[in-house]
């Protein structure tokens, strides 16, 4: 009882800090109407894609994907702030298990990232997509899970890295790979070998995947697989995250 | 928890970083209601003393029980009956005062039904009521370690441990804060455990241990390692200091030394010594009482002066510490 209103705490904590952090709204809003409006459009002018599809829409599960990396990862790593500026050690110290601190760290990051994926949702109608009950629904599915689970390897980053300056190697070194071979950007069927071994080793391949399903664009991997993987990711992220903690 | 029986009680600590023993077999104990200091320079190994103590770190050898409770076998009790103020500043300055006696009553499982009470009670004590719904970001240095104060007693904890609680303050916050402490162990029987480098926090102290390269050196009331650091000693300067020496050796049997201050001799109790030349029979110029002062007991106990760059110029130091204390 105690534990979980513990890790709510966490949870709360974080919620409002973002709700007052101006720079990270704002962030939030425009990064997916960048992506939309000026990548999509721009693009859309000069790439046919096959299967006739759009290269605004084609892009939208990209923009998606992009949001909830970056806040994911974002909100993970925020644990570096909170060891740099004392407040773990308030929270080390308090009669609570490190599982509890993991889990109100990882709710906190996926319910903000969530947050940031769902606005990317609500800009669809600007790039001329509308999106049925259903196709909203599913991916609002599929954002709920790639945040848990980039948030749990924002942690599991975070248990690696002692100042906050890693975080630009972070940025680099691993979103930015992710998400340019998460076939988000650009399709994944035709590409070198050697790539195409690197996108299908990337679990965010199969989250983007699951979202075209839901859009019903062109995929490349059946709903089971795409479900799988995704989840199989969140989990060993969360499992990962929980076990290097413990060392915190 | 019965009064009488310890606080804290370490028995054969030993804590080691790779060849380093930070903690090198440390044993004290500290008894219920005890403001109790744990006096050293930087790196003497206080800090991993009170991490071990507030099981955020693992001891490489010995035992240490804090109200009653292991902090290897028994963590999350030993957690329970403890509140912490850290060195460095632990607040969220994103959120307000409130907030932040909020989430820690949440993360102490303080009861739903005590909480607006004990957080109205802690901000009024502390005199932030009015700033209650502030952001913590506009508070100054002196009103953040108020509220850490607050904060850490919001679960009612049997012991406080305090790392280096006033350094980076102002005078007049310190002494606020003192007045605080000591207010809490009158009222709570409260049992008061912390680490300081500052002679004068040390002085506010019921009993000190005073450690050093990981190894606890002495143990003690600030009285008495003053006490073992030397003697007391009179400096007196008389119309006639012939006759007063005479004097002197007669009636109150101590052996003065004629200097260019006029004459000095050791007493072992200053002010009753002081007291008893009342009817001096030589009409006095000058009369002063010096006493060993805590950096003397600790120069005296360690061989050197707590502030390592001074280290060097002992004598001088230990001069100026005396000239100082005199004025």
């Amino acid at each position: 009882m105690n534990e979980l209103e513990a890790a709510w705490a966490l949870t709360w904590r974080d919620l409002v800090r973002f709700a007052r952090d101006r720079g990270q709204i704002t962030g939030a809003f425009a990064r997916p109407l960048l992506w939309l409006i000026f990548m999509g459009k721009g693009l859309s002018t000069s790439v046919r894609l096959a299967g006739g599809v759009d290269y605004q829409h084609f892009v939208f599960a990209g923009a998606i994907a992009m949001a909830v990396l970056f806040g994911g990862m974002f909100q993970g790593v925020t644990i570096i702030w909170d060891r740099e500026f004392g407040f773990l050690k308030e929270v080390l110290v308090a009669p609570i298990s490190r599982v509890t601190i993991v889990l109100g760290k990882t709710l906190s990051g996926t319910v903000v990232t969530v947050v940031q994926g769902c606005l990317t949702l609500i800009f669809a109608p600007l790039v001329g997509l509308h999106l049925g009950f259903g196709a909203f629904f599913a991916l609002f599915g599929v954002i709920v899970i790639l945040s848990l689970a980039m948030s749990a390897m924002g942690v599991v980053l975070a248990t690696r890295m002692q100042t906050f300056e890693g975080f630009g190697v972070i940025s680099n070194f691993v979103i930015m790979p992710l998400y340019f071979l998460s076939g988000g950007v650009f399709p994944v069927e035709r590409l070198p070998g050697w790539m195409a071994i690197l996108v299908r080793v990337n679990p965010v391949t199969y989250g983007v995947d699951l979202m075209r399903h839901a859009l019903g664009q062109p995929s490349v991997f059946g709903v089971g697989l795409d479900l799988s993987v995704l989840l199989g990711f969140a989990g060993a992220m969360v499992a990962l995250a929980l076990t290097w903690f413990r060392r915190e | 928890m019965p009064l009488g029986t310890s606080a804290v009680e370490v028995r054969g600590l030993v804590r080691r970083f790779g060849d380093l023993a930070a903690v090198d077999d440390v044993s004290f104990s500290v008894p219920t209601g005890q403001i109790f200091g744990l006096l050293g320079p930087n790196g003497a190994g206080k800090s991993t003393t009170i991490k071990i103590l507030c099981t955020l770190l693992q001891p490489s050898e010995g035992t240490a029980r804090v109200a009653g409770h292991d902090v290897v076998a028994a963590p999350a009790a030993v957690r329970r009956s403890l509140g912490l103020i850290f060195q460095d500043p632990s607040v969220d300055d994103r959120l307000t005062a409130r907030e932040n006696l909020k989430i820690h009553c949440m993360i102490y499982g303080v009861p739903r039904s005590e909480r607006r009470a004990r957080m109205d009670e802690a901000l009024a004590w502390i005199g932030l009521t009015a700033e209650a719904d502030q952001r913590m970001r506009t508070f100054s240095g002196g009103m953040r370690r108020r509220l850490e104060v607050a904060r850490a007693l919001l679960h009612r904890p049997r012991v406080l441990f305090l790392d280096e609680p006033t350094s980076g303050l102002d005078p007049q916050t310190r002494r606020a804060m003192w007045e605080r402490l000591h207010e809490l162990r009158e009222r709570e029987q409260l049992t008061i455990f912390l680490t300081t480098h500052y002679m004068e926090e040390a002085e506010n102290c019921d009993r000190l241990a005073i450690i050093d390269h990981g190894k606890l050196i002495a143990e003690g009331s600030p009285e008495e390692l003053k006490g073992r650091a030397g003697e007391e000693r009179v400096t007196l300067s008389t119309a006639d200091d012939e006759k007063a020496a005479k004097e002197l050796r007669t009636r109150f049997a101590v052996e003065p030394q004629t200097t260019d201050r006029g004459l000095e001799f050791a007493v072992s109790h200053g002010e009753e010594f002081l007291a008893r030349l009342g009817h001096f029979p030589v009409e006095l110029r000058r009369l002063s009482l010096q006493k060993p002062t805590l950096e003397d007991a600790f120069i005296a106990l360690t061989g050197h002066s707590i502030r390592p760059d001074e280290a060097s110029n002992r004598d001088v130091l230990r001069r100026m510490v005396r000239t100082r204390r005199r004025s």
